[in-house]
């Protein structure tokens, strides 16, 4: 064997090691990154995010009809603080709103006003059937008192009392929003905004 | 002027037009014909002494199986401002003719009740400018005070209500 040869094995192993450290070095960098980029970036449906959003900015219509409006007025002010959960915002117009509470008896000739409020409000839009009578009539079981609201308008929560305290309202508010984010991203929630 | 002093005067001054008088409780209350009564309130209108110068209340009642006849009755509450009297009167109106006279001609305040009998009775009401329901929809059938109306629209389950419970068991379908 010559000086030439040995030369050119030196060489060689010389080019393996460096190659190998490289390789290693790429892995252990490809080690080390992958948790930071499994750390920064988060993975989530669209319509998760959209009902996300949706639910924390319920605008509900500024619409009372009896004594049920008063506890749903005091839901919005500073004591019980509908804020919080991102419903104080009354519009005085249906177009901007996307939450009706239908707080107190609805009477026959109110049944066609309510309904074209309701239609007058954009898509998504839910309702809240506040207290026993916009539920399912109440003591009023006669001539002048629709036996319930669900008789007019698609209803999502019920809430029962008469009336209900501001807390009871809060709390149907919220079992709504758990049911929009239930709700989200699947063919119901495309069906409301269709 | 006293109750007493009223149903004298008017007894007096329109006796052909008057059925019968009562001072009940101290209201003076009169009882009269339906073809009679625009004659009657124009005079408790325009007579000095009595001067019914203001329309309180006109109302209705229905007496369906009760021992009295006739049927309806509309009544018209009547009081002086100057003097601070009062006065009933009371119209009888029977089932197959209910139909008076208006009144608005001497009270405009007898507008809006007439058309309220109307619409919770379903009496006619001769020469009223605009008789249409006040309180129901329009399209409405029926007149709700009548006492054949019906009281309630729909039966309820509670638990005090066995029968109509039995018959909703019934006709329950097959649960899985």
């Amino acid at each position: 064997m010559g000086l030439i040869d040995q030369a050119v094995d030196l060489v060689e192993t010389e080019v393996n090691n460096i190659k190998e450290n490289v390789k290693d070095a790429v892995d252990q960098a490809g080690y080390d990154f992958s948790g930071a980029i499994y750390d920064s970036i988060l993975t989530t449906k669209v319509g998760k995010v959209i009902g996300w959003a949706q639910k924390n900015a319920l605008w509900p219509a500024t619409f009372g009809l009896a004594c049920c409006a008063i506890e749903m007025m005091a839901m919005a002010n500073s004591r019980w603080d509908s804020a919080r959960f991102g419903a104080e915002v009354f519009r005085a117009s249906p177009r901007q709103a996307d939450l009706m509470i239908v707080s107190g008896r609805v009477s026959q000739k109110m049944a066609p006003v309510l309904k074209l409020i309701f239609d007058q409000m954009p898509e998504p839009k839910w309702v809240i059937s506040m207290g026993a009578c916009a539920s399912c009539g109440g003591i009023f079981n006669n001539y002048a008192i629709v036996q319930g609201v669900d008789r007019v308008v698609p209803v999502d929560v019920y809430v029962p009392g008469c009336p209900p305290g501001p807390e009871a309202l809060l709390y149907g508010i919220i079992k709504l929003q758990e049911k929009i984010m239930n709700e989200a991203g699947t063919k119901q929630a495309a069906k409301r905004v269709a | 002027m006293t109750s007493e002093e009223i149903i004298e005067k008017i007894k007096s001054d329109q006796e052909d037009n008057i059925n019968s008088s009562d001072v009940n409780l101290g209201d003076a209350v009169i009882f009269i014909a339906p073809e009679k009564i625009h004659d009657v309130m124009e005079y408790l209108k325009d007579d000095p002494e009595l001067n019914f110068d203001y329309l309180s209340n006109i109302t209705g009642a229905d007496y369906l199986n009760e021992e009295r006849e006739p049927r309806f009755e509309v009544i018209y509450e009547l009081h002086s401002m100057d003097k601070n009297h009062s006065i009933r009167i009371r119209v009888g109106l029977e089932e197959e003719a209910t139909t008076i006279a208006t009144v608005s001609d001497l009270w405009k305040g007898a507008l809006y009740p007439e058309r309220e009998l109307f619409d919770m009775f379903g009496f006619n009401v001769l020469g009223h400018p605009n008789l249409s329901r006040l309180i129901m929809p329009d399209e409405w059938e029926g007149n709700p005070l009548r006492k054949d109306y019906p009281l309630i629209t729909e039966e309820v389950t509670f638990s005090h209500n066995r029968e109509f419970k039995q018959d909703l068991v019934k006709s329950k379908p097959p649960t899985r």
